[in-house]
């Protein structure tokens, strides 16, 4: 992980949404998706990740249960809210309108003269 | 080697009282963390090479258990831990009103010249109940804090034994 993984730091609680859309999930199969999606090049710190789901279930973004695995330990599984939903879209459109922004700031000007 | 993990995880707890918050969180990364740990045995590494590539994606965790144990302060200090102080008075002052107001009718009727049975069978009944109150006052009181979820918790440790000895037999 490099300096990549700041950046991307700051997307966390999008990122984990983003995977619970696609259904109930616990923690270390959102990690593994993370994992999978980004051909191993980005996992989150077990700190930042049960961070991130501490503080989306406080703002009531997702809610907890505990499964009933017959065998071994149970797993918490987490679940999206109607809250959450709304949450997720509206930080997807701030990351649009803040990646056309930085785009526009760090690329070089292009020559027009096409030197 | 399971073991191990545990270890280390209850070592990240440590000192941490034993809240329902603190509790769910440590069992909940356990688990996660066996998880990717068998699976890193599954691709081929090495006990070893497991444990520390699963002990070095934790991260600093001290942050938030320290705010899980904040939460379930706050939550005591709330209205609960009032009512409870005012319950407990009542009940402590009550009893003693008890104990006192016992042999009153005993002593009033002894004056009077009537029997004293009906004294001494109301001063009895009487000490029960204040000892009783005072009892009951006592046990509900250190209780409280994980009463409602004692039965799950109870549970779970007699879980984890159960998952633990079937580890021991294979």
């Amino acid at each position: 992980m490099s300096i990549a993984s700041d950046l991307i730091r700051g997307h966390t609680d999008t990122i984990i949404l983003a995977l619970l859309i696609q259904g109930d999930s616990y923690g270390y199969e959102i990690n593994k998706a993370i994992q999978h999606k980004t051909n191993g090049q980005y996992e989150l710190k077990e700190a930042t990740l049960y961070t991130a789901f501490r503080r989306l279930e406080q703002s009531g973004c997702i809610s907890s249960y505990w499964g009933d695995e017959s065998t071994g330990a149970r797993r918490r599984y987490y679940h999206i809210t109607d809250q959450g939903l709304k949450t997720y879209e509206s930080l997807v459109k701030d990351w649009e309108v803040a990646k056309t922004l930085i785009d526009k700031l760090i690329k070089k000007e292009e020559d027009p003269h096409g030197r | 080697m399971e073991d191990r993990l545990r270890r280390h995880v209850e070592n990240l707890f440590e000192g941490t009282a034993p809240t329902r918050n603190t509790v769910d969180f440590k069992d909940e990364l356990l688990q996660n963390l066996r998880e990717k740990y068998a699976d890193l045995i599954r691709e081929g590494k090495s006990e070893d090479e497991a444990y520390h590539i699963v002990i070095a994606g934790i991260g600093d965790v001290t942050g938030l258990i320290r705010s899980l144990e904040d939460k379930e302060m706050n939550n005591i200090n709330t209205e609960t831990l009032e009512k409870q102080q005012q319950k407990s008075a009542l009940l402590t002052a009550g009893a003693v009103m008890l104990y006192i107001i016992s042999i009153v009718p005993g002593v009033i009727l002894d004056a009077v010249g009537i029997s004293v049975i009906p004294g001494v069978i109301f001063m009895f009944i009487a000490i029960a109940t204040a000892t009783g109150m005072l009892i009951y006052n006592t046990m509900t009181k250190p209780k409280y804090v994980r009463a409602d979820d004692s039965m799950v918790e109870e549970f779970r440790e007699w879980q984890n034994g159960r998952w633990e000895k079937s580890l021991r037999h294979r």
